[in-house]
């Protein structure tokens, strides 16, 4: 685990402290630094201003000294001498004690020791080299000194003035004890901080967020700003629970329509259904209206005819051009009514077959052209009252096992599209149905020549409800019913391709056969 | 008449006024009793005199002097016990010193902790300037410079071999060691440093020692009796130095009486002796009333003890109250004049203005020998 994935790093107390305390302890010890410094510059620059005036100080003593024998007329006396310079010597320590100085000092003469209140040996001083009324460093078993050197030619006296660099160590322990004093201070301080941002944050923040976590909302009270924000989430809870109630609502009611929208548009599919049928009732209503018309006049003028004949037969007034004409007519009029019956009887097996077909949805085994042609002639009560070649292209032999009734109605609807949408009133054109046989696969290719569809409208053709003839009774569902044919019942697919003013062209590829 | 009764009326309420305030306390414990019982004795009479002295002048500050004195039998831990009674118990304004370098040392604890300004008139060890203490300050020399002027004066006189032995107490080896460092400063042979455990009376061995090395100057660091026995033993090897000295117990009448013509010629240094032959401003005046009151004249321990006080007061005086620190300060920079001589001290409360007194028991007499300039008669060797 990373430092950083450490769970203290993310908390707030510690992201509010942390700046603090690295900024109070970058700043503490560049104080530190800097305070260390200057009282150590300090320190040396004392050190060396103590010696300078003391080794003056001292020089006076010391002439004094000299100064009295002179005066007193001892000069030459040797015992005068000695006491005089014995009674120095005692001037100068007593000097050297108040001024907290070190001092060495003796005779070059016999390199004599003559006073000496540290453990430095003379010849260490000698080996030094000091230089004469100068400040030196001298280094004397690991403690370092600042030290003036000077004489005292009258009696010969070398006088070593030492200064302890250790000897400012108090100010600097002072400092560095502030400074410890200080840095436990701020410690403290940060600790009652923690405490008290624990107290005054950490703490509404947690009353805050553990009713938020259960999903409830806050009601803090006590720190104005946290007061606030706890009201105002509780605000937000509210109108975001409203809305989610409004959602849910507006959700099931959407369901609802849903479910509305899907039954009606079964409705409607079955209603397309049954006014595609109802159309094809009325095509084929009206052509059997014709041969049994003719049927009807034929046998109405043979029932004359023969009422007629039989009229005259019995009144026996008839001729034999008469009779040989009634036989003529009457074998003109049988032969027609019986085409017209024949006719009128292949249009209702047509429309029996295509009919039922549409209506059972069974699987069989079917002559794809036989029947398509059977479905082309269902529609020829349309297709004739247009100036479009509807041409098949199909295997003769071509038998299949799917469902008819489906193959009927993809191939009417579109068929009924294309004469509705893709061509004007008495507009000649060519549909192309074109069938293709593969091993395990069935192609089926229907162009026509029409107005074609625009590119918007391309991607949209096959979505319910969509037409762009609304106005004239168009139901935007008929593309829609092929497409669910052909993928739910026959498991297959349709493309359309179709660029505006080229007519369109929809591939059906079916695997399942 | 009504002119007088005005005048008595006036000076009753003045009277009444003055003894209404509170007297200036001052607390002091001397071993009045036991081995410093002599010098303690000393101390004592010139406090008491020095008390009714400053009273009749009308006191310190308008206030009277009120002095309470204990004995402490000589014991440093009484003593110390007695000092904490009189500044926690007696609530005194200030204290005296005791007498003894080993019992100032003990009292020192308490002084110092409660900050009470000590003038060391019955001490000078130099082990006591060496203890950072801030209220402690010296009436006379420290110890190692009792010898200084004895050893000037032998020097003169050519003596050059010098042996030194002392008590194991605090002060008498100040006394030896300072000895011995002022001889080697003078360029004289220092041929004996030696010690002997305090309170042995039979110094024999030591005089045979110092006879055997041909020596010419013996010093003896001690108090009273060390003196006195160092002498005996000299006696009894039939031996004598050409200058024998003493510290402490020569200076007193008692030395004499003790050893009577035994005395004669010994030396020692005394920190002020009395009639004006320390000419300072009101020996000589002390000297007499001191006599007059006690019948017995008094040694450089009385003078001192007096000069104290004399110290107080101007320090007193001068710090216009009795606030111990403002007084303290004022000791640590005063420079005044007492019956002891001048009184002025260094940063650590040494005494260096005051000078010292070279004597010598010459036909039953207490003679001033040094320094030159102010002795009464000529030293003389054996």
């Amino acid at each position: 685990m990373k430092l950083y994935d450490l769970n203290v790093f993310h908390k707030l107390t510690f992201k509010i402290v942390f700046p603090v305390f690295i900024t109070m302890s970058i700043l503490g010890i560049f104080l530190y630094s800097f305070i260390l410094n200057t009282v150590t510059e300090f320190s040396l620059q004392s050190i060396k201003k103590d010696l300078n005036t003391a080794s003056r100080s001292l020089y006076n003593v010391v002439d004094d000294g000299f100064g009295k024998l002179l005066n007193t007329g001892n000069s030459l006396d040797k015992i005068s001498i000695r006491i005089q310079k014995a009674d120095t010597l005692g001037e100068i320590e007593d000097f050297i004690r108040n001024v907290n100085l070190t001092v060495i000092l003796f005779e070059s003469k016999h390199n004599k020791l003559l006073l000496n209140n540290t453990n430095y040996n003379l010849k260490d001083v000698l080996n030094a080299k000091l230089l004469e009324n100068k400040i030196s460093n001298l280094r004397y078993k690991e403690r370092d000194y600042y030290v003036w050197y000077f004489t005292f030619e009258p009696w010969q006296w070398n006088i070593v003035l030492m200064k302890d660099v250790r000897d400012y160590s108090g100010l600097i322990q002072r400092v560095q004890i502030i400074y410890l004093a200080t840095g436990i201070m701020v410690f403290i301080i940060s600790l009652v901080l923690i405490y008290y941002l624990h107290k005054t944050i950490k703490v509404p923040i947690a009353r805050l967020i553990a009713p938020i976590k259960m999903k409830s909302s806050p009601n803090y009270t006590g720190v104005y700003e946290f007061e606030f924000l706890s009201n105002s989430i509780r605000d937000m809870m509210n109108v975001i629970k409203e809305n989610e109630n409004i959602q849910k609502r507006k959700a099931d009611e959407l369901e609802k329509t849903i479910k509305e929208l899907k039954l009606m548009q079964t409705q409607l599919i079955e209603s397309e259904k049954m006014a595609a049928l109802g159309g094809l009732v009325a095509g084929v209503a009206h052509e059997i209206n014709t041969p049994v018309g003719n049927g009807i006049t034929g046998i109405t003028h043979l029932v004359d005819i023969t009422a007629s004949i039989s009229k005259k037969y019995k009144f026996d007034d008839i001729s034999e051009d008469e009779f040989e004409e009634y036989l003529k007519t009457s074998s003109d009029l049988s032969s027609m009514i019986s085409i017209n019956l024949q006719k009128t009887a292949h249009l209702v097996k047509s429309f029996k077959q295509v009919a039922v077909d549409q209506s059972t949805e069974e699987k069989r085994k079917f002559n794809l052209k036989e029947y398509l042609n059977e479905v082309l002639f269902s529609l020829s009560p349309i297709t004739q009252k247009t100036k479009l070649s509807i041409i098949l292209n199909c295997d003769d032999s071509l038998v299949i096992n799917s469902y008819p009734g489906a193959f009927s109605q993809v191939i009417s609807n579109l068929i009924i599209n294309s004469i509705r949408h893709g061509y004007k009133e008495k507009q000649v054109g060519t549909i192309l149905i074109i069938v293709s046989k593969y091993i395990d696969s069935l192609k089926i290719t229907y162009k026509d020549d029409g107005c074609g569809i625009s590119k918007d409208n391309l991607e949209k053709i096959f979505d319910p409800f969509f037409t762009t003839n609304r106005k004239a009774g168009g139901t935007g569902l008929g593309l829609n019913i092929i497409q669910n044919i052909i993928v739910k019942n026959l498991k297959g697919t349709i493309t359309c391709m179709s660029e505006k003013n080229h007519g369109v062209e929809f591939t059906i590829n079916i695997s399942e056969l | 008449m009504n002119s007088l009764l005005k005048i008595l009326f006036y000076l009753s309420i003045f009277v009444t006024i003055s003894y209404s305030v509170e007297p200036i306390k001052i607390g002091v414990s001397l071993g009045l009793t036991g081995k410093y019982s002599f010098m303690s004795n000393m101390n004592k009479m010139a406090y008491e005199l020095w008390i009714e002295n400053i009273n009749n002048k009308g006191g310190i500050l308008g206030r009277e002097v009120k002095l309470i004195l204990y004995d402490d039998n000589s014991n440093p831990s009484k003593a110390k016990e007695l000092y904490e009674q009189l500044i926690l118990k007696d609530k005194v304004d200030f204290v005296f010193a005791p007498y003894s370098s080993g019992i100032t040392q003990q009292v020192l604890l308490v002084t110092e902790r409660y900050g009470y300004p000590l003038l060391s008139s019955g001490a000078a060890a130099d082990i006591l300037w060496k203890q950072g203490h801030k209220y402690f300050f010296g009436v006379f020399i420290p110890a190692n410079k009792y010898t200084k002027g004895f050893l000037e004066l032998a020097l003169r006189k050519g003596l050059t071999k010098v042996a030194i032995v002392s008590a194991d107490d605090s002060f008498s080896k100040s006394i030896a060691s300072g000895a011995n460092k002022w001889a080697k400063r003078l360029g004289m042979d220092v041929i004996l440093f030696d010690s002997f455990k305090k309170g042995i009376k039979d110094l024999d061995y030591i005089a045979d020692k110092v006879k055997s090395l041909n020596t010419e100057v013996l010093i003896v660091g001690g108090h009273f009796y060390e003196s006195i026995d160092m002498r005996q033993s000299l006696k009894n090897i039939a031996w004598y130095p050409k200058a024998y000295y003493a510290s402490v117990g020569p200076v007193t009448q008692k030395y004499y009486d003790s050893l009577k013509s035994d005395a004669e010629l010994t030396f020692s240094s005394s920190q002020w002796e009395p009639y004006g032959l320390a000419p300072y401003p009101g020996a000589k005046e002390f000297s007499e009333n001191f006599f007059k009151r006690y019948q017995v004249d008094p040694t450089y321990h009385a003078s001192s003890a007096y000069a104290a006080g004399q110290i107080l007061e101007t320090a007193i005086k001068k710090a216009k109250s009795l606030d111990r620190n403002k007084v303290r300060d004022v000791l640590s920079s005063l420079d005044t004049i007492t019956i002891m001589g001048r009184y002025g001290v260094d940063n650590f409360g040494v005494q260096i203005r005051h000078l010292s007194l070279v004597i010598q028991w010459q036909n039953g007499e207490k003679e001033v020998v040094g320094p030159e300039n102010i002795k009464t008669v000529d030293a003389i060797l054996k």
